[in-house]
Protein backbone atom coordinates (compact mmCIF):
# COMPACT_ATOMS: atom_id res chain seq x y z
CA UNK A 1 0.00 0.00 0.00
CA UNK A 2 2.87 2.34 0.89
CA UNK A 3 4.33 1.54 -2.56
CA UNK A 4 1.16 2.83 -4.28
CA UNK A 5 0.75 5.83 -1.97
CA UNK A 6 4.33 7.03 -1.82
CA UNK A 7 6.67 5.33 -4.29
CA UNK A 8 4.48 5.46 -7.41
CA UNK A 9 3.59 9.19 -7.01
CA UNK A 10 7.28 9.89 -6.34
CA UNK A 11 8.38 8.05 -9.51
CA UNK A 12 5.75 9.87 -11.62
CA UNK A 13 6.82 13.24 -10.13
CA UNK A 14 10.50 12.45 -10.72
CA UNK A 15 9.91 11.37 -14.34
CA UNK A 16 7.61 14.30 -15.22
CA UNK A 17 9.79 16.84 -13.42
CA UNK A 18 12.92 15.80 -15.30
CA UNK A 19 11.03 15.53 -18.61
CA UNK A 20 9.41 19.02 -18.30
CA UNK A 21 12.76 20.52 -17.32
CA UNK A 22 14.46 18.93 -20.36
CA UNK A 23 11.62 19.91 -22.71
CA UNK A 24 11.78 23.55 -21.60
CA UNK A 25 15.48 23.81 -22.45
CA UNK A 26 15.75 21.22 -25.28
CA UNK A 27 12.68 21.37 -27.56
CA UNK A 28 13.90 18.42 -29.70
CA UNK A 29 11.44 16.86 -32.19
CA UNK A 30 11.26 13.61 -30.19
CA UNK A 31 10.58 15.55 -26.99
CA UNK A 32 7.81 17.50 -28.75
CA UNK A 33 6.04 14.28 -29.74
CA UNK A 34 6.04 13.03 -26.15
CA UNK A 35 5.12 16.50 -24.87
CA UNK A 36 1.91 16.57 -26.95
CA UNK A 37 0.56 13.50 -25.13
CA UNK A 38 1.89 14.65 -21.78
CA UNK A 39 0.30 18.09 -22.10
CA UNK A 40 -3.09 16.53 -22.97
CA UNK A 41 -2.80 14.41 -19.85
CA UNK A 42 -1.82 17.41 -17.75
CA UNK A 43 -4.98 19.28 -18.82
CA UNK A 44 -7.14 16.18 -18.21
CA UNK A 45 -5.62 15.72 -14.74
CA UNK A 46 -6.15 19.45 -14.05
CA UNK A 47 -9.86 19.05 -14.86
CA UNK A 48 -9.99 15.87 -12.78
CA UNK A 49 -8.40 17.67 -9.83
CA UNK A 50 -11.26 20.18 -9.93
CA UNK A 51 -13.78 17.33 -9.75
CA UNK A 52 -11.88 15.85 -6.78
CA UNK A 53 -11.94 19.28 -5.11
CA UNK A 54 -15.70 19.59 -5.66
CA UNK A 55 -16.38 16.11 -4.26
CA UNK A 56 -14.14 16.80 -1.26
CA UNK A 57 -15.94 20.11 -0.62
CA UNK A 58 -19.38 18.48 -0.82
CA UNK A 59 -18.31 15.71 1.60
CA UNK A 60 -16.88 18.21 4.10
CA UNK A 61 -19.91 20.50 4.07
CA UNK A 62 -22.33 17.55 4.13
CA UNK A 63 -20.68 16.31 7.34
CA UNK A 64 -20.65 19.82 8.84
CA UNK A 65 -24.31 20.43 8.00
CA UNK A 66 -25.29 17.23 9.84
CA UNK A 67 -23.41 18.23 13.00
CA UNK A 68 -26.19 19.50 15.29
CA UNK A 69 -23.69 20.82 17.86
CA UNK A 70 -22.25 23.25 15.33
CA UNK A 71 -24.17 26.55 15.38
CA UNK A 72 -22.73 27.40 11.95
CA UNK A 73 -24.11 24.27 10.29
CA UNK A 74 -26.74 26.35 8.43
CA UNK A 75 -23.98 28.10 6.47
CA UNK A 76 -22.67 24.70 5.39
CA UNK A 77 -26.17 23.72 4.33
CA UNK A 78 -26.58 26.93 2.29
CA UNK A 79 -23.23 26.24 0.58
CA UNK A 80 -24.36 22.72 -0.29
CA UNK A 81 -27.75 23.86 -1.61
CA UNK A 82 -26.09 26.58 -3.74
CA UNK A 83 -23.47 24.19 -5.13
CA UNK A 84 -25.98 21.49 -6.05
CA UNK A 85 -28.54 24.05 -7.25
CA UNK A 86 -26.11 25.81 -9.59
CA UNK A 87 -24.83 22.46 -10.94
CA UNK A 88 -28.38 21.29 -11.71
CA UNK A 89 -29.36 24.62 -13.28
CA UNK A 90 -26.17 24.47 -15.38
CA UNK A 91 -27.03 20.97 -16.63
CA UNK A 92 -30.68 21.85 -17.35
CA UNK A 93 -30.40 25.34 -18.88
CA UNK A 94 -26.81 25.24 -20.15
CA UNK A 95 -24.17 27.88 -19.34
CA UNK A 96 -24.52 30.09 -22.44
CA UNK A 97 -25.04 33.86 -22.52
CA UNK A 98 -28.80 33.89 -22.02
CA UNK A 99 -29.15 30.89 -19.71
CA UNK A 100 -30.53 31.02 -16.16
CA UNK A 101 -27.12 29.80 -14.95
CA UNK A 102 -25.41 32.84 -16.47
CA UNK A 103 -28.12 35.20 -15.17
CA UNK A 104 -27.61 33.85 -11.63
CA UNK A 105 -23.85 34.21 -11.98
CA UNK A 106 -24.07 37.80 -13.24
CA UNK A 107 -26.77 38.95 -10.80
CA UNK A 108 -25.84 37.02 -7.64
CA UNK A 109 -22.22 35.93 -7.76
CA UNK A 110 -20.77 39.17 -9.15
CA UNK A 111 -22.42 41.50 -6.56
CA UNK A 112 -21.49 39.09 -3.74
CA UNK A 113 -17.82 38.77 -4.69
CA UNK A 114 -17.50 42.47 -5.49
CA UNK A 115 -18.98 43.33 -2.08
CA UNK A 116 -16.50 41.04 -0.33
CA UNK A 117 -13.56 42.66 -2.14
CA UNK A 118 -14.87 46.20 -1.56
CA UNK A 119 -14.72 45.62 2.22
CA UNK A 120 -10.99 46.15 1.78
CA UNK A 121 -11.61 49.91 1.39
CA UNK A 122 -13.27 50.05 4.82
CA UNK A 123 -10.47 48.12 6.52
CA UNK A 124 -7.81 50.29 4.86
CA UNK A 125 -9.59 53.47 6.02
CA UNK A 126 -9.85 52.15 9.56
CA UNK A 127 -6.20 51.00 9.57
CA UNK A 128 -5.08 54.36 8.14
CA UNK A 129 -6.72 56.16 11.07
CA UNK A 130 -5.59 53.80 13.83
CA UNK A 131 -2.27 52.26 12.82
CA UNK A 132 -0.43 54.29 10.16
CA UNK A 133 1.76 56.23 12.62
CA UNK A 134 4.88 58.33 12.17
CA UNK A 135 6.77 56.53 14.94
CA UNK A 136 10.24 56.37 13.39
CA UNK A 137 12.26 57.60 10.39
CA UNK A 138 11.52 54.48 8.32
CA UNK A 139 7.80 54.71 9.21
CA UNK A 140 7.96 58.34 8.04
CA UNK A 141 9.48 57.30 4.70
CA UNK A 142 6.72 54.72 4.24
CA UNK A 143 4.05 57.25 5.14
CA UNK A 144 5.33 59.93 2.75
CA UNK A 145 5.79 57.39 -0.06
CA UNK A 146 2.26 56.04 0.50
CA UNK A 147 0.69 59.52 0.37
CA UNK A 148 2.60 60.46 -2.81
CA UNK A 149 1.70 57.19 -4.58
CA UNK A 150 -1.95 57.52 -3.49
CA UNK A 151 -2.11 61.09 -4.78
CA UNK A 152 -0.51 60.04 -8.08
CA UNK A 153 -3.22 57.41 -8.51
CA UNK A 154 -5.88 60.12 -8.75
CA UNK A 155 -6.15 63.08 -11.15
CA UNK A 156 -6.01 65.50 -8.20
CA UNK A 157 -2.35 64.59 -7.63
CA UNK A 158 -1.10 66.33 -10.75
CA UNK A 159 -3.36 69.32 -10.01
CA UNK A 160 -1.81 69.78 -6.55
CA UNK A 161 1.70 69.62 -7.96
CA UNK A 162 2.89 68.66 -11.44
CA UNK A 163 5.81 66.74 -9.95
CA UNK A 164 3.71 64.31 -7.90
CA UNK A 165 3.26 61.78 -10.75
CA UNK A 166 6.99 62.02 -11.57
CA UNK A 167 7.98 61.43 -7.91
CA UNK A 168 5.53 58.52 -7.70
CA UNK A 169 7.01 57.11 -10.88
CA UNK A 170 10.52 57.37 -9.38
CA UNK A 171 9.36 55.61 -6.18
CA UNK A 172 7.89 52.77 -8.26
CA UNK A 173 10.82 52.55 -10.70
CA UNK A 174 13.72 52.74 -8.25
CA UNK A 175 13.20 51.85 -4.57
CA UNK A 176 10.20 49.64 -5.37
CA UNK A 177 12.00 47.73 -8.15
CA UNK A 178 15.11 47.26 -5.98
CA UNK A 179 13.03 45.80 -3.15
CA UNK A 180 10.82 43.71 -5.46
CA UNK A 181 13.85 42.28 -7.26
CA UNK A 182 15.42 41.18 -4.00
CA UNK A 183 12.13 39.59 -2.92
CA UNK A 184 11.64 37.93 -6.34
CA UNK A 185 15.15 36.48 -6.26
CA UNK A 186 14.54 35.09 -2.80
CA UNK A 187 11.20 33.58 -3.83
CA UNK A 188 12.68 32.12 -7.03
CA UNK A 189 15.62 30.49 -5.26
CA UNK A 190 13.20 29.13 -2.64
CA UNK A 191 10.86 27.82 -5.37
CA UNK A 192 13.71 26.08 -7.20
CA UNK A 193 14.90 24.49 -3.95
CA UNK A 194 11.36 23.33 -3.08
CA UNK A 195 10.76 21.99 -6.61
CA UNK A 196 14.06 20.09 -6.56
CA UNK A 197 13.27 18.64 -3.12
CA UNK A 198 9.90 17.35 -4.42
CA UNK A 199 11.24 16.08 -7.77
CA UNK A 200 14.15 14.25 -6.13
CA UNK A 201 11.93 12.84 -3.37
CA UNK A 202 13.73 14.60 -0.52
CA UNK A 203 10.42 16.18 0.55
CA UNK A 204 7.70 13.52 0.47
CA UNK A 205 5.14 15.46 2.50
CA UNK A 206 3.22 16.38 -0.67
CA UNK A 207 2.45 12.77 -1.52
CA UNK A 208 -0.61 10.84 -0.37
CA UNK A 209 -1.04 10.19 3.34
CA UNK A 210 1.01 13.17 4.46
CA UNK A 211 0.19 14.34 7.93
CA UNK A 212 -1.77 11.21 8.87
CA UNK B 1 -3.12 80.58 42.49
CA UNK B 2 -4.77 77.29 43.34
CA UNK B 3 -7.99 78.40 41.56
CA UNK B 4 -5.97 79.13 38.38
CA UNK B 5 -4.24 75.73 38.62
CA UNK B 6 -7.60 74.03 39.01
CA UNK B 7 -8.91 75.89 35.93
CA UNK B 8 -5.85 74.75 33.90
CA UNK B 9 -6.27 71.18 35.07
CA UNK B 10 -9.96 71.21 34.18
CA UNK B 11 -9.36 72.49 30.63
CA UNK B 12 -6.48 70.04 30.18
CA UNK B 13 -8.70 67.16 31.35
CA UNK B 14 -11.43 68.30 28.98
CA UNK B 15 -8.97 68.33 26.06
CA UNK B 16 -7.70 64.89 27.04
CA UNK B 17 -11.23 63.55 27.16
CA UNK B 18 -11.87 64.92 23.66
CA UNK B 19 -8.60 63.47 22.42
CA UNK B 20 -9.34 59.98 23.74
CA UNK B 21 -12.91 60.15 22.41
CA UNK B 22 -11.59 60.85 18.90
CA UNK B 23 -8.76 58.33 19.23
CA UNK B 24 -11.24 55.63 20.24
CA UNK B 25 -13.66 56.67 17.52
CA UNK B 26 -16.18 53.97 16.70
CA UNK B 27 -15.06 52.03 13.61
CA UNK B 28 -18.53 52.45 12.13
CA UNK B 29 -18.05 56.24 11.86
CA UNK B 30 -14.87 55.65 9.84
CA UNK B 31 -16.77 53.16 7.68
CA UNK B 32 -19.62 55.63 7.07
CA UNK B 33 -17.11 58.33 6.05
CA UNK B 34 -15.42 56.07 3.48
CA UNK B 35 -18.79 54.78 2.24
CA UNK B 36 -20.02 58.33 1.60
CA UNK B 37 -16.69 59.32 0.03
CA UNK B 38 -16.99 56.47 -2.47
CA UNK B 39 -20.75 56.34 -3.06
CA UNK B 40 -21.66 60.03 -3.41
CA UNK B 41 -19.18 60.87 -6.23
CA UNK B 42 -21.00 58.36 -8.46
CA UNK B 43 -23.57 61.14 -8.87
CA UNK B 44 -20.89 63.63 -9.97
CA UNK B 45 -19.67 64.17 -13.52
CA UNK B 46 -16.90 61.78 -14.64
CA UNK B 47 -13.31 63.02 -14.40
CA UNK B 48 -12.23 63.45 -18.02
CA UNK B 49 -9.02 65.48 -17.76
CA UNK B 50 -6.53 62.65 -17.24
CA UNK B 51 -2.96 62.65 -18.54
CA UNK B 52 -1.73 59.25 -19.72
CA UNK B 53 1.37 57.77 -18.16
CA UNK B 54 4.28 56.18 -20.06
CA UNK B 55 3.28 52.54 -19.64
CA UNK B 56 -0.38 53.07 -20.52
CA UNK B 57 0.65 54.99 -23.63
CA UNK B 58 3.01 52.20 -24.71
CA UNK B 59 0.18 49.65 -24.27
CA UNK B 60 -2.08 51.85 -26.39
CA UNK B 61 0.63 52.22 -29.03
CA UNK B 62 0.98 48.44 -29.35
CA UNK B 63 -2.69 48.13 -30.32
CA UNK B 64 -2.18 50.97 -32.80
CA UNK B 65 0.79 49.07 -34.28
CA UNK B 66 -1.35 45.93 -34.46
CA UNK B 67 -3.84 47.89 -36.57
CA UNK B 68 -1.08 49.09 -38.87
CA UNK B 69 0.40 45.60 -39.25
CA UNK B 70 -3.09 44.02 -39.51
CA UNK B 71 -2.24 41.51 -36.82
CA UNK B 72 -4.65 40.31 -34.10
CA UNK B 73 -4.18 40.69 -30.36
CA UNK B 74 -4.58 38.04 -27.67
CA UNK B 75 -6.28 38.93 -24.38
CA UNK B 76 -6.16 36.75 -21.26
CA UNK B 77 -9.34 37.59 -19.31
CA UNK B 78 -8.00 36.24 -16.04
CA UNK B 79 -10.11 38.23 -13.60
CA UNK B 80 -13.12 37.29 -11.52
CA UNK B 81 -15.98 39.32 -10.00
CA UNK B 82 -13.80 40.38 -7.04
CA UNK B 83 -11.52 42.49 -9.24
CA UNK B 84 -14.13 43.27 -11.87
CA UNK B 85 -14.47 46.95 -10.88
CA UNK B 86 -10.84 47.67 -11.76
CA UNK B 87 -10.18 45.24 -14.60
CA UNK B 88 -13.44 45.22 -16.55
CA UNK B 89 -13.09 48.93 -17.60
CA UNK B 90 -9.55 48.09 -18.77
CA UNK B 91 -10.75 45.08 -20.78
CA UNK B 92 -13.55 47.10 -22.37
CA UNK B 93 -11.22 49.96 -23.30
CA UNK B 94 -8.71 47.60 -24.96
CA UNK B 95 -11.41 45.73 -26.90
CA UNK B 96 -13.06 49.02 -27.94
CA UNK B 97 -9.70 50.27 -29.15
CA UNK B 98 -9.05 47.06 -31.10
CA UNK B 99 -12.52 46.93 -32.68
CA UNK B 100 -12.45 50.62 -33.58
CA UNK B 101 -9.24 49.97 -35.56
CA UNK B 102 -10.46 46.65 -37.01
CA UNK B 103 -7.94 44.66 -34.98
CA UNK B 104 -9.12 41.09 -34.44
CA UNK B 105 -9.26 39.80 -30.87
CA UNK B 106 -8.74 36.31 -29.45
CA UNK B 107 -9.70 35.76 -25.82
CA UNK B 108 -8.48 33.08 -23.42
CA UNK B 109 -9.13 32.47 -19.73
CA UNK B 110 -7.38 30.65 -16.90
CA UNK B 111 -9.62 31.70 -14.02
CA UNK B 112 -12.82 29.66 -13.91
CA UNK B 113 -14.94 32.37 -12.24
CA UNK B 114 -14.16 34.80 -15.02
CA UNK B 115 -15.14 32.70 -18.03
CA UNK B 116 -18.68 33.95 -18.57
CA UNK B 117 -17.59 37.48 -17.64
CA UNK B 118 -15.06 37.41 -20.48
CA UNK B 119 -17.60 36.03 -22.97
CA UNK B 120 -20.13 38.71 -21.95
CA UNK B 121 -17.57 41.53 -22.18
CA UNK B 122 -16.49 40.51 -25.69
CA UNK B 123 -20.11 40.14 -26.79
CA UNK B 124 -21.14 43.52 -25.34
CA UNK B 125 -18.35 45.50 -27.03
CA UNK B 126 -18.74 43.53 -30.29
CA UNK B 127 -22.38 44.66 -30.45
CA UNK B 128 -21.28 48.32 -30.08
CA UNK B 129 -19.00 48.02 -33.11
CA UNK B 130 -21.13 45.55 -35.07
CA UNK B 131 -18.41 42.87 -35.00
CA UNK B 132 -19.14 39.24 -35.74
CA UNK B 133 -18.08 36.23 -33.72
CA UNK B 134 -15.68 34.02 -35.64
CA UNK B 135 -14.76 36.78 -38.08
CA UNK B 136 -13.64 39.60 -35.79
CA UNK B 137 -13.24 37.93 -32.43
CA UNK B 138 -13.08 34.48 -30.88
CA UNK B 139 -13.17 33.30 -27.29
CA UNK B 140 -11.41 30.01 -26.51
CA UNK B 141 -12.80 29.74 -22.98
CA UNK B 142 -11.29 28.24 -19.86
CA UNK B 143 -8.53 25.64 -19.57
CA UNK B 144 -6.70 24.53 -16.43
CA UNK B 145 -2.89 24.12 -16.23
CA UNK B 146 -1.79 27.54 -17.45
CA UNK B 147 1.88 26.55 -17.71
CA UNK B 148 1.18 23.67 -20.11
CA UNK B 149 -1.31 25.68 -22.17
CA UNK B 150 1.11 28.61 -22.55
CA UNK B 151 3.97 26.32 -23.58
CA UNK B 152 1.67 24.74 -26.16
CA UNK B 153 0.45 28.15 -27.32
CA UNK B 154 4.01 28.99 -28.26
CA UNK B 155 4.03 26.05 -30.70
CA UNK B 156 0.42 25.74 -31.82
CA UNK B 157 -2.62 26.71 -29.75
CA UNK B 158 -4.63 23.90 -31.36
CA UNK B 159 -2.59 21.46 -29.26
CA UNK B 160 -4.51 22.62 -26.18
CA UNK B 161 -7.62 24.23 -27.62
CA UNK B 162 -9.63 21.93 -29.86
CA UNK B 163 -12.94 23.83 -29.55
CA UNK B 164 -13.93 27.38 -28.60
CA UNK B 165 -16.06 28.45 -25.62
CA UNK B 166 -19.26 27.73 -27.55
CA UNK B 167 -18.12 24.24 -28.59
CA UNK B 168 -17.24 25.09 -32.18
CA UNK B 169 -14.26 23.34 -33.79
CA UNK B 170 -11.38 25.83 -34.09
CA UNK B 171 -10.62 24.63 -37.63
CA UNK B 172 -14.10 25.76 -38.72
CA UNK B 173 -13.62 29.34 -37.48
CA UNK B 174 -12.60 31.57 -40.43
CA UNK B 175 -10.74 34.16 -38.34
CA UNK B 176 -8.30 31.55 -37.03
CA UNK B 177 -7.05 30.46 -40.45
CA UNK B 178 -3.39 31.38 -40.62
CA UNK B 179 -3.10 31.84 -36.87
CA UNK B 180 -0.98 29.31 -35.01
CA UNK B 181 1.00 30.68 -32.10
CA UNK B 182 2.20 33.79 -30.22
CA UNK B 183 4.18 34.95 -33.29
CA UNK B 184 0.90 35.58 -35.13
CA UNK B 185 -0.32 38.04 -32.49
CA UNK B 186 1.10 41.56 -32.28
CA UNK B 187 0.43 41.91 -28.56
CA UNK B 188 -0.61 39.67 -25.70
CA UNK B 189 -2.54 41.13 -22.73
CA UNK B 190 -3.17 39.44 -19.40
CA UNK B 191 -5.77 41.15 -17.22
CA UNK B 192 -5.71 39.72 -13.75
CA UNK B 193 -5.73 40.52 -10.06
CA UNK B 194 -3.90 37.24 -9.30
CA UNK B 195 -0.29 36.14 -9.90
CA UNK B 196 -1.11 34.90 -13.41
CA UNK B 197 0.59 37.82 -15.24
CA UNK B 198 3.94 36.54 -13.88
CA UNK B 199 3.17 33.04 -15.18
CA UNK B 200 2.77 34.47 -18.69
CA UNK B 201 6.32 35.81 -18.38
CA UNK B 202 7.84 32.55 -17.11
CA UNK B 203 6.15 30.19 -19.59
CA UNK B 204 5.46 32.57 -22.47
CA UNK B 205 7.53 35.73 -22.84
CA UNK B 206 10.88 34.26 -21.77
CA UNK B 207 10.66 31.43 -24.22
CA UNK B 208 8.65 32.75 -27.17
CA UNK B 209 9.48 36.50 -27.03
CA UNK B 210 6.30 38.45 -27.74
CA UNK B 211 4.96 41.91 -26.89
CA UNK B 212 3.40 41.44 -23.50
CA UNK B 213 1.28 43.82 -21.41
CA UNK B 214 -0.22 43.13 -17.99
CA UNK B 215 -3.38 44.78 -16.70
CA UNK B 216 -3.49 44.43 -12.92
CA UNK B 217 -5.18 45.90 -9.85
CA UNK B 218 -3.62 49.06 -8.41
CA UNK B 219 -2.66 47.14 -5.25
CA UNK B 220 -0.57 44.60 -7.17
CA UNK B 221 0.90 46.97 -9.79
CA UNK B 222 4.09 47.50 -7.76
CA UNK B 223 4.94 43.80 -8.21
CA UNK B 224 5.33 44.14 -11.97
CA UNK B 225 7.75 47.07 -12.30
CA UNK B 226 10.88 44.83 -12.40
CA UNK B 227 9.49 43.18 -15.56
CA UNK B 228 9.09 46.59 -17.22
CA UNK B 229 12.71 47.50 -16.54
CA UNK B 230 13.94 44.16 -17.85
CA UNK B 231 11.91 44.60 -21.05
CA UNK B 232 9.86 41.44 -20.46
CA UNK B 233 6.74 43.61 -20.31
CA UNK B 234 6.11 46.36 -22.85
CA UNK B 235 3.32 48.03 -20.92
CA UNK B 236 1.50 48.01 -17.61
CA UNK B 237 -2.06 49.00 -16.81
CA UNK B 238 -2.41 49.45 -13.06
CA UNK B 239 -5.88 49.86 -11.57
CA UNK B 240 -8.81 52.01 -12.52
CA UNK B 241 -6.62 55.06 -13.17
CA UNK B 242 -4.93 53.18 -16.04
CA UNK B 243 -8.34 52.27 -17.45
CA UNK B 244 -9.36 55.95 -17.26
CA UNK B 245 -6.08 56.96 -18.95
CA UNK B 246 -6.70 54.42 -21.73
CA UNK B 247 -10.25 55.77 -22.16
CA UNK B 248 -8.73 59.26 -22.31
CA UNK B 249 -6.44 58.17 -25.16
CA UNK B 250 -9.43 56.59 -26.91
CA UNK B 251 -11.54 59.69 -26.32
CA UNK B 252 -14.44 57.69 -24.94
CA UNK B 253 -15.94 58.27 -21.49
CA UNK B 254 -16.72 54.98 -19.81
CA UNK B 255 -16.52 53.14 -16.47
CA UNK B 256 -12.84 54.04 -15.82
CA UNK B 257 -13.46 57.79 -16.00
CA UNK B 258 -16.77 57.44 -14.14
CA UNK B 259 -15.02 55.60 -11.31
CA UNK B 260 -12.23 58.19 -11.01
CA UNK B 261 -14.34 60.62 -8.94
CA UNK B 262 -15.07 57.88 -6.39
CA UNK B 263 -11.46 56.74 -6.34
CA UNK B 264 -10.28 60.35 -5.88
CA UNK B 265 -12.56 61.00 -2.91
CA UNK B 266 -11.76 57.58 -1.43
CA UNK B 267 -8.01 58.31 -1.56
CA UNK B 268 -8.48 61.84 -0.17
CA UNK B 269 -10.50 60.45 2.75
CA UNK B 270 -7.84 57.85 3.55
CA UNK B 271 -5.06 60.49 3.37
CA UNK B 272 -7.15 62.73 5.67
CA UNK B 273 -7.53 59.84 8.13
CA UNK B 274 -3.75 59.24 8.08
CA UNK B 275 -3.05 62.93 8.79
CA UNK B 276 -5.71 63.25 11.53
CA UNK B 277 -4.56 59.96 13.12
CA UNK B 278 -0.96 61.20 13.25
CA UNK B 279 -1.86 64.64 14.67
CA UNK B 280 -3.87 62.96 17.44
CA UNK B 281 -1.01 60.54 18.05
CA UNK B 282 1.40 63.46 18.59
CA UNK B 283 -0.99 65.38 20.84
CA UNK B 284 -1.48 62.23 22.91
CA UNK B 285 2.28 61.73 23.11
CA UNK B 286 2.74 65.34 24.28
CA UNK B 287 0.11 64.92 27.00
CA UNK B 288 1.77 61.70 28.15
CA UNK B 289 5.20 63.44 28.29
CA UNK B 290 3.69 66.33 30.28
CA UNK B 291 2.09 63.88 32.73
CA UNK B 292 5.43 62.13 33.18
CA UNK B 293 7.16 65.47 33.87
CA UNK B 294 4.51 66.40 36.44
CA UNK B 295 4.95 63.09 38.23
CA UNK B 296 8.73 63.64 38.36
Amino acid sequence: MLFLKKTVPFLITLGMGIFTFMYYFMPHKMMKIIWEDVSDWAIIIGGGAMAVGAISMIRTYYRKSLNKDDPNRWYSLITLICTIGMTLIGFITGIGGESLFNDLFINVMIPLESTMFSLLAFYIASAAFRSFRLKSFSAGLLLVAAIIVMLAQIPLGENINENIPAISSWIMDCPNVAARRAILMGISIGSVATALKIILGIDKSVFSGAGK
Amino acid sequence: MSIENNKDNNSSNKNKRWLYTILNLDKRIVYICIFLAIALPFFLNPVVDIKSTKWVKSSYDLVEEAAQKRKPILIGFDYDPATLAELQPMAMAIIRHAFSKNVKVVGINFLLNGTSLAADTLEKVAKEYDKKYGEDYVFFGFLPQISVVLLNFGEDFRKSYKKDYYGKDLNEIPMLKGLQNFDDFHAVFCLSGTGLPSTYIVYGVDRFKFNYIAGVTAVSAADYYPYLQSGQMKGLLGGMKAAAEYEGLLGKISDGMRGMASQSWGHITIIAFIIIGNILFYVKKRYEDEDKEKKL
